[in-house]
């Protein structure tokens, strides 16, 4: 029933949006970790004012998605058992609402939601920014760097951190994600361990900063290369189509895993 | 005496809680053996191991131990027994952490066996490489989970501590007052003078995490119920 796609999807965004916003753990999470970013180097006041605006706003970009991810995956681990622990896709799929719809919507509306703190930290780091430089160009800057730099790495997150708890127990998915966001996102290659954080299939967001945002080399990723605008382009585009293709073989293994029951 | 408690109580634990953090060490391990492959020095990869098992088993077990305090779907039916689930809870705490210091002492002799040294202190004081801070961990883990009535804002609250505490080691390391906090000393600044106070500090808080949560259990068990969904 095509005619209920949007309607499903919207109303489950919206909910799940508004559920996951609510809980306390969110926030008091995200800020706790957000000492971490605080505390490290690359934030605003971390340069001196002759340093390019872009390069400033990409590097808070990049240190923010350094570590808010990792905090962001945990928190939506448990968005799917959630649902299977109250028994709610018994439930829902006695209505006619399509189930990809309420998943795409769970992904949407818990994502931004989750995201939402981090936004906040992000943001003040901008209003910080305005405040200290007096170019109301912080503004603009920094809404494009998050859409180009976080947002792509949060989608990537949100996609597998929703539908790998659906074959993995909760906790065990946990740890391997944080270890996976340390040996694919800051793991130097120089340590003798073979890495992805050098390739465009890095979530930190480093070759859409420096692609975008870095003139020569103020910003590089982590294999040193300086990068370009159709790399930064094709890391954003590779994160998305592999949170699309998650989001899809999950929706697939789910519809198999109810009609087998 | 009755240890038909055991048997269910390890099922309720889980094959993939018990495999956990012995499939940790096996991985970090193989990193070890990765690095040497790759021309890096023996030290150095040793280093890997001690990793594992300070940070990666560590972090896993103060996971697992928010999921197991909040975590049984027969809690409303378990709470109006006579049988306490602070009684209940204790047991399975204490089968993860009694299997998981099987894993700790197994992997600091089979490093020795193998001519390498996790710390350089005795054998029986290495044991409190990985000693400390799964104690932390898993008493962090329980009382996360009953402050915030929510496993995954706990287990968010110790992956951000995991990666502070990494990314920002050299401030723990150059700044006295963060010595006592400093849980992963071993990874980062092995041999400093403060790393056995750091150690049995680290020790003396988490039993203090983990003697609060059963307190808290004690006094008010319906805390765990209508936590955050």
């Amino acid at each position: 029933m095509n005619h209920g796609i949007w309607p499903a999807l919207c109303g489950a965004t919206r909910y799940e949006f508004r559920m996951q916003l609510r809980r306390k753990s969110v926030w008091i999470a995200t800020f706790v970790a957000s000492l971490t970013v605080i505390a490290g180097l690359g934030n605003p006041w971390n340069f001196p004012h002759d340093t390019a605006l872009p390069v400033v706003v990409a590097q808070w970009a990049v240190v923010c998605n350094a570590f808010l991810p990792i905090v962001f995956g945990v928190l939506l681990a448990d968005r799917l058992p959630r649902d299977r622990r109250l028994h709610l896709p018994e439930l829902l799929d006695a209505l006619p609402a399509p189930s990809g719809s309420r998943l795409t919507g769970k992904y949407f509306g818990s994502a931004v939601a989750t995201a939402t703190p981090i936004f906040i930290i992000y943001f003040s780091g901008i209003i910080y920014m305005l405040a200290d430089r007096h170019d109301p160009l912080a503004i603009p800057l920094g809404l494009s760097a998050f859409l180009a730099i976080n947002l792509p790495g949060l989608l990537f997150v949100a996609a597998f951190s929703i539908v790998m708890p659906a074959i993995l127990w909760v906790p065990l998915y946990q740890f391997l994600f944080v270890g996976y966001w340390f040996w694919g996102n800051l793991l130097s290659p120089s340590y003798g361990i073979p890495t992805i954080s050098t390739t465009w299939l890095t979530p930190r967001g480093s070759f859409a900063a420096a692609g975008f945002f870095s003139h020569a080399d103020e910003i590089m990723t982590m294999g040193g290369s300086t990068g370009s605008t159709w790399e930064g382009a094709a890391s954003i585009a590779l994160l998305l189509c592999s949170a699309a293709l998650a989001l899809f073989i999950a929706q697939r293994y789910l519809n198999w895993q109810r009609a087998r029951q | 005496m009755n240890l038909d408690w055991l048997h269910y109580e390890l099922r309720r634990v889980g094959l993939v809680g018990l495999l956990t953090p012995l499939v940790i060490m096996l991985a970090f391990s193989g990193f070890g053996l990765l690095m040497r492959a790759n021309g890096v020095s023996p030290d150095r990869s040793t280093r890997a191991v001690v990793t594992g098992l300070e940070i990666g088993v560590a972090t896993a077990v103060g996971l697992i131990a928010a999921t197991l305090v909040s975590s049984d779907s027969l809690l409303e039916l378990h709470l109006s027994l006579v049988k306490r689930y602070r009684t209940t809870f204790a047991r399975r705490f204490a089968l993860m952490l009694g299997w998981t210091t099987l894993v700790g002492i197994g992997t600091t002799l089979v490093v020795r066996v193998i001519g390498h040294e996790l710390a350089p202190v005795s054998l029986l004081t290495q044991q409190l490489v990985w000693l400390a801070p799964l104690a932390w961990y898993a008493g962090a883990g329980a009382l996360l989970a009953l402050l915030l009535r929510s496993r995954a804002g706990a287990a968010a609250v110790l992956a951000g501590i995991w990666i502070g505490e990494t990314l920002l080691h050299d401030r723990f390391e150059t700044t006295d007052w963060m010595h006592p906090f400093f849980l992963f000393a071993t990874s980062y600044s092995a041999g400093q003078s403060y790393w056995l106070a750091n150690r049995l500090e680290l020790i003396a808080v988490g039993l203090l995490f983990a003697a609060l949560a059963l307190v808290w259990l004690k006094r008010n068990p319906s805390i765990l119920l209508g936590g955050e969904e």
